[in-house]
Formats: structure tokens, C-alpha cells, sequence
């Protein structure tokens, strides 16, 4: 392993170019540069992000050199902050997969949303998107990943709320349903408010975390709190190093939609399919992921000595991440929105990825988790990018949102029915693709923590996976149409232009590419990196436990591939062959149908926080207007107003027969005196010139007699 | 005769005829001509005062210097008030002064 040069701003321009782009896209008008400009600074922060990946894949480090922007800049020099960025393995990975990703949801986004309104606005939030993301997944300390993460807040809102004249066709949920009385169909605006507001419940506690956390460390830098212990033995001393360590993950909880604050991402499906895409696979969701993987190697070793100090914060992730994978699951089991169901299964799949890194202070190797966790993130952000972009065509030719209304697709749409069958595969868990690899790994870690409680939950909810996988693929591509006709003017059922189809199949390739690495140890290689950082991040320090072991446990695998073998006959046999129709089973059975019901109504948990956090303040509010504001500040304000009537009348008088007189005769003098003098201006030449001559004659004589002269004549 | 006072007296009377056609006359031509006396009266003095300096300084030729400076001025003023009066002349048909008089109290 050597360590390769490079120069420090290549990091830097990974999230500078999107921001130019952010700036520089709208100043081009309305035209094809404006959306090749909006495309070529993704690409281009992915080609500076794919330079630092070559030395990774070589199994080398990258060293960065001073150059134009240095590594580490002063940024608050009052409390000793710097602002630097990060160049370990497990960084450049991320910061790739997020740059390449975003590039390829641009390239679609080209030809998907050409004629929509406002589209400048779209490529302003696409690219600050981009680069807010890279700039949490760069910073080298909390402040800077916090500022990204505001921007991130920032765009989803925007994003998720474009189209914002709430047109009936953009909801999202079928309007009219209703769940404890709640409302559960939502309009774009009313998304894009509920994912900002949800979202920084977290980033509150986060905030707050955060600045705990300085108090105690002095410091924001993760390499500054990784070398330097006093602070963790502080904190424990006064308890608070677990609740710190939770208020910290709070906001990855909100970002990376983890139960409780999971319910904002299924009605961020209120987007366009490319922002979608962008959210669930490359950025938004991301983030949470990013910094429990920052903070949890910090926390862990900062009390080497005694870690059992922390282990119910990673109790709590992994818990955390199991119960949504579960839960997220089960809800993507049922419904027919194909947008939604694809975002139930990423709130699950990024509950994996929470128990992964939650096993990883569970287990004797922090760097098998942590590894397993970026293992998924990798898996799951393509074949979720490539479900999200099929999906976006896919609603776009048929016209529909539902995919019970899809149907009988198979024949002709090859490539797009071949991109949707991998990714779903790979959803899945099925071998040799990169979702069975990434879930191996982390139930294996489970096994090998001896969790078996969190290994049952993951291990199930990976058959109940593979059962809402090929439903979605069953419903969309086989039987028939069940709504013909519903294909837009001039659509015909066929193949999308280059530009969308090929954005899909190279993240299907990426699946299938990734799968086919899993036979050559690309766990092993992840993991090698996770140790690598964790290295880089502690500068020289040297920990038991972390080496680079195979984490293939044949007893968990064979567990799970029979969860998923079961799961995916089940509904191969539901949705494929169709040999029962599953909605005359919820309509036969009792249990059935409530089981039915309690899942498409999201477990009651969104219509609870409708009830308990939106609908009762505002009925609180409203009490509040009718008995407050009516009857006493309305009462109050109409005695103010009398008096103030009272005052202004005595003012009024004052007014008029005071002010007014002074001022109006203050102009009559004016108007008199400049009747008298307007006369002295006849306007006569001679007149003025007369004036003049007998002025010079008298200064003449006032002269002459001041000084006594006398004339000589 | 010669003496620096006829100069002075000369002069005086330039520029009371000067003063004299300025109040009396209405035609703007005649303003002009009785404009253009009374720089001449100046001039004169200058000229005069100069002579009469003790040598030494007469010999400089300030005041005959000055002089053909206000010449100048005097022929560039010359020709910006017959400019304006043709402008007059051209809007109103008339050059009576007395006439133009839309700026009276």
C-alpha cells in the first residue's frame, strides 16, 4: 500500500463544481446550454471524484498535496475552526458513488423533464443538491457536513415541492383516503413542507448534539475528537455521552427517514422521478448513513478502554435500523403507487444499512460493520436509482401512477423490463447480484455479533423484501393491461429515447458489475478500507479487533436465502403466474383484510402524528382564535381603537385650529411680502441695467468718501 | 495733454456712454455696441495705467497684455450674444428687449 499524491483541490472541486453550476446554470437563459451547463459540473466533480478513486481500487492511498486550495483552510479563527476536507477510502467511495450517480439522474433528467415549467429552478436545486451532499460527505468536521446538511434540507423542500401548483395528477397518495379520520393523500407543496419540517426535528437535535459536543471537545474537527479522549471521559463522567451521542444520530434519523421520523419519504414521492431517484439513492437518505459512520468510529474508541460505556448508542442504531427495515417492509407489501412503494423499500434498505452500522459497535471488528454498511449504501444507492429512473419512464408513458393499472408491459419494453428484473434481483437479495453481497455481509455481522434478535428481524424483513420486489415487477410487466388507453397524446408503448434508458442500464450494469466484484472480495476490500479510515482518522493509533475478516457465515446465509426463496415464490406465484389473485384473499378473510389495512394505512403512524402534532395544534390554534382572540383581544382591541378615536379626535382639533394656523399664516406673510417685492422684477433690461449703473455710482461715492480722497478735478 | 487724468476722463466718458446706451436703448444690437464701449473704457484704462508706471514695470506691458486678452473675451462674448440674438431674433421676430420680459414677477 502506498500512498499516492494528489493535489488538494481536486477534493475540494468534487463540491465546488456543483455549486458553480448551481450559480452559473440560471445566468444562461432558457436554451440547450442551460441544461448541458446544468449536466457537464456533475460530470465534471464525478471525473476530480473518479481521479481519487483509482488509487483506492489500486489498494493504495491517496495523499493529498497542497495545491491552489490547501487541504485545511481557517475558517472561524475565534474558536480555532478549520475547514478541511477528507481523502481516506471509505470517503472517496461514497463521494463517487454519490458523484456518478447524480450525473446519470442529470443525464435523465435531460430528456424526462424537457418541457416542464420552471426548469431553470429545477437545475438551480438539482446541482446546490449535488453539492451540498459531497459537501457533508467531504467536510472534515461537523460544522461544514451541518451546513451541507442544511443545504440538503433546503433542496429536498424545494425539490420535492416542485410542482407546486399542486396539480390533482402530482399528489401524492390517491386523494380521498383516509386513515383515522386523517387525510393521506398529499399535494407537492404539502410534501416538500412535511419532509423540511420532519427532517429537521432531527437536525434540531442534531444542532444541539453538536454544539454539546463542543463544549466539551473544543472542537469540530472529527480528526481533532478522535485523537483527543478527554472530552468522551467528561462526557461520560456527566452522563451525557449516550444522550450526545443520540442527539447526534437524531439527524440522521430525520434525514435517513428512520422510524420515528420515517413517514416525510414515502410523500416525498410527490417529485419529479429524477429528484426521487437523486434523494433515495445518491444524496438525502445518504446523509444520515454518512455521519453515524463519522461519529460512531469517534465514539466507540474514544473510550477504548472501556467501550461498554457506549454500547447502548449502538443498541439503539441497530435496533432502530432493524424495527424501520421491518416496518418500512411490511408497508411496501401492500399499495399501489409504484413511487411510494419504491420509497417504503428504501426507508427499509436504509434501515439496513443503521443496523450495519449499529452492529458495528456490537460486534469485536467496528470495521465489519461499518464496512457492510457502506456496502450497502454502494448496492442499494445504484439498483435504487435504477428502479427510481425505470419508475419515472414508466409513469410517464403509461400515464399512471399505479401499477395495478400498468400491467402486461413484458413484451414490449425489453431493456427497461431486463434493468427493472436486476434491480429488483438485486432488491431482493438474490445471488450473485450486489443486494445479496451488501445483505450477506451485514446479517453475517449480526450472526457473528451474536445478535440473533436483530438477525431474525433483518433476515425476515429480507424475505418480506424480495416479496414486495417482484410484486412491484409482477404488477408492472405481467397479466394485462388492466387500464389501456391511459398512454398520454402520442405516447405508444415502447422504448424512451437514449437519453433515459441508457442513464438505467449502466446502474444495471453497475448491479450486476458489483455482484460479480462479491466473488473477488469486494467485502474484503470495503472492509479494508473502513480500517483504513478509522486509521487515517486516529492518525497512528493501533486498536485490537480491527483486521479485515471474511465475513461469509454460511449458517446466516442459508437462513436469509430461504426467507427470500420463500418470499419470492410466494409472490412469483401471487403476481407472476397469478395463480390466486391476492385481492379476493384480503377480501375473503377478516384477518387478511385488517392486516391489509393496517399496512396500507402505514401502521396508523402517519395519521397518529397527523392527529397528535398537526391536527391538534391546529385546533388548539383555532379554539385559541375563537375564544382568545374573538373574545378578549378582540374586545381589547376595540377599546384601544375608541381611545385611540378619542385621541385622534382631540389631536385632530389641535390640528386645526393650532398647527394649521401657524403654518397657514406663515405663508400668507410669505404671500404678501412677494406681492410686494414680485414688482421689482419688471423683467425690463433697461430697468436692471439702470439699477446696476446708479448701484456702481453709489459704491463710487461711498468709496471715495470712506477713504477721503478728493478728486483732482 | 497727456497727462494720465484725460486718459481717465476719456475713459470715464466711454463708460458713461456705455452705461447711458445700456439703460436707455431697447434694441439688442445697441446693448451689444454699448456693452462692447464700456469694456473698451476699461481697456483704455488699463493701456493708460500702464504707461504711467515707473519704467522698470511699464516696460513689462502687463496692462497691454491683459488687453488683448479682454479683446478676445470681448469678440468670444460678441459673438455668443449675437448668437443668442439671432436665436431671438429667429423665435420672436423682434429684438426688443423690453418685449422679452416672460420671467416678471
Amino acid at each position: 500500500m502506498t500512498a499516492v499524491p494528489v493535489p488538494s483541490y481536486f477534493v475540494w472541486m468534487i463540491f465546488i463544481l456543483p455549486y458553480v453550476g448551481t450559480v452559473v446554470t440560471p445566468l444562461t437563459g432558457k436554451g440547450k446550454a442551460r441544461d448541458a451547463l446544468a449536466v457537464l459540473f456533475p460530470l465534471l466533480s464525478a471525473l476530480f471524484a473518479l481521479d481519487l478513486l483509482i488509487p483506492v481500487v489500486q489498494g493504495n492511498t491517496v495523499s493529498l498535496v497542497n495545491s491552489i486550495i490547501p487541504v485545511s483552510v481557517p475558517w472561524i479563527p475565534e474558536l480555532g475552526v478549520s475547514f478541511g476536507v477528507l481523502s481516506d477510502p471509505y470517503t472517496i467511495i461514497i463521494a463517487n458513488l454519490v458523484a456518478w450517480i447524480s450525473f446519470l439522474v442529470m443525464l435523465y433528467s435531460v430528456d424526462y423533464m424537457k418541457g416542464e415549467g420552471g426548469l431553470t429552478r429545477y437545475w438551480f436545486f438539482m446541482n446546490f443538491f449535488i453539492g451540498s451532499m459531497q459537501l457533508i460527505v467531504l467536510s472534515n468536521n461537523l460544522l461544514g457536513l451541518f451546513i451541507g446538511w442544511e443545504g440538503v434540507g433546503l433542496c429536498s423542500y424545494a425539490l420535492i415541492g416542485y410542482y407546486y401548483h399542486d396539480e390533482a395528477e402530482n399528489w401524492v397518495g390517491t386523494p380521498g383516503s383516509k386513515a383515522l379520520g386523517e387525510e393521506q393523500a398529499y399535494p407537492p407543496s404539502h410534501a416538500g413542507m412535511k419532509a423540511f419540517f420532519m427532517t429537521r426535528i432531527g437536525d434540531l437535535a442534531m444542532l444541539a448534539g453538536i454544539l454539546i459536543l463542543f463544549v466539551f471537545s473544543g472542537t469540530f474537527n472529527y480528526h481533532d475528537l478522535a485523537t483527543t479522549t478527554g472530552w468522551a471521559t467528561a462526557l461520560a463522567a456527566s452522563g451525557l455521552l449516550v444522550p450526545v451521542a443520540l442527539l447526534i444520530f437524531g439527524g440522521a434519523v430525520g434525514k435517513s427517514a428512520q422510524f420515528p421520523l420515517q413517514e416525510w419519504l414515502p410523500d416525498a414521492m410527490a417529485g419529479p422521478a429524477p429528484v426521487s431517484a437523486l434523494i433515495h439513492a445518491a444524496t438525502m437518505v445518504n446523509a444520515g448513513v454518512v455521519l453515524v459512520a463519522r461519529i460512531g468510529p469517534i465514539f466507540y474508541f474514544a473510550l477504548a478502554s472501556n467501550p461498554a460505556l457506549i454500547q447502548p448508542f449502538f443498541m439503539v442504531v441497530a435496533w432502530i435500523g432493524a424495527f424501520t427495515a421491518f416496518l418500512a417492509a411490511t408497508q411496501a407489501m401492500v399499495g399501489f403507487e409504484l413511487k411510494k412503494l419504491l420509497a417504503y423499500s428504501t426507508v427499509s434498505q436504509i434501515g439496513y444499512m443503521m443496523l450495519a452500522l449499529g452492529l458495528a459497535g456490537l460486534s469485536t471488528n467496528f470495521a465489519e460493520g461499518l464496512s457492510a454498511g457502506l456496502f450497502q449504501l454502494m448496492s442499494h444507492a445504484i439498483f435504487k436509482a435504477a428502479l427510481f429512473l425505470v419508475a419515472g419512464f414508466l409513469i410517464h408513458l403509461t400515464g399512471t401512477k399505479y401499477i395495478n393499472e400498468m400491467g402486461g408491459l413484458k413484451d414490449k419494453l425489453r431493456v427497461t423490463f431486463s434493468v427493472f428484473l436486476i434491480a429488483a434481483a438485486a432488491l431482493s437479495g438474490i445471488p450473485p447480484l450486489s443486494g445479496f453481497w451488501s445483505k450477506d455481509a451485514i446479517l453475517a455481522t449480526a450472526w457473528g455479533a451474536g445478535q440473533y434478535g436483530l438477525f431474525i428481524v433483518g433476515s425476515a424483513t429480507a424475505g418480506l423484501t424480495a416479496f414486495y420486489a417482484f410484486r412491484m415487477f409482477g404488477l408492472v410487466f405481467y397479466g394485462i393491461r388492466a387500464k389501456p388507453g391511459h398512454e398520454g397524446v402520442g405516447h405508444e408503448v415502447k422504448e424512451p429515447s437514449p437519453l433515459s434508458w441508457v442513464p438505467y442500464s449502466v446502474l444495471a450494469a453497475g448491479t450486476v458489475l458489483l455482484g460479480i466484484l462479491g466473488f473477488f472480495n469486494l467485502g474484503g476490500f470495503l472492509q479494508a478500507s473502513s480500517i483504513t479510515y478509522i486509521y487515517t482518522l486516529f492518525s497512528g493509533a493501533s486498536f485490537s479487533g480491527l483486521s479485515p475478516a471474511s465475513s461469509f457465515n454460511f449458517a446466516s446465509s442459508l437462513i436469509t436465502l430461504g426467507f427470500v426463496a420463500v418470499g419470492l415464490v410466494v409472490s412469483v406465484q401471487l403476481y407472476v403466474r397469478r395463480v390466486v389473485s391476492p385481492s379476493s384473499i384480503v377480501k375473503e378473510s377478516g384477518v387478511a383484510h385488517g392486516i391489509h389495512k393496517f399496512l396500507v394505512n402505514r401502521w396508523y403512524i402517519n395519521a397518529v402524528y397527523y392527529k397528535v402534532f398537526v391536527n391538534a395544534p391546529l385546533r388548539a390554534s383555532y379554539w385559541a382564535f375563537d375564544n382568545f382572540e374573538i373574545g378578549v383581544l378582540e374586545r381589547v382591541n376595540d377599546g384601544a381603537r375608541t381611545l385611540a378615536i378619542w385621541f385622534s379626535a382631540g389631536g385632530n382639533w389641535f390640528d386645526v385650529n393650532v398647527i394649521d394656523q401657524v403654518a397657514d399664516g406663515a405663508a400668507r406673510t410669505g404671500q404678501l411680502l412677494s406681492r410686494v417685492f414680485r414688482k421689482l422684477q419688471t423683467g425690463l433690461l433697461e430697468d436692471y441695467a439702470l439699477v446696476l449703473a446708479l448701484g456702481l455710482i453709489f459704491l463710487l461715492m461711498l468709496f471715495l468718501l470712506l477713504s477721503g480722497v478728493h478728486l483732482p478735478i | 495733454m497727456n497727462s494720465l487724468s484725460d486718459f481717465v476722463v476719456v475713459s470715464a466718458l466711454l463708460f458713461g456712454i456705455g452705461v447711458y446706451g445700456l439703460v436707455t436703448k431697447r434694441n439688442a444690437m445697441r446693448l451689444l455696441f454699448a456693452v462692447e464701449l464700456m469694456i473698451n473704457a476699461a481697456n483704455l484704462n488699463f493701456v493708460a495705467f500702464n504707461q504711467y508706471l515707473p519704467y522698470q514695470e511699464a516696460s513689462n506691458a502687463l496692462g497691454q497684455t491683459v488687453v488683448l486678452f479682454s479683446i478676445a473675451l470681448a469678440a468670444a462674448e460678441a459673438a455668443v450674444i449675437l448668437a443668442i440674438v439671432i436665436v431671438a431674433y429667429r423665435l420672436r421676430n423682434d429684438i426688443d428687449v423690453s418685449e422679452m420680459k416672460t420671467l416678471e414677477g
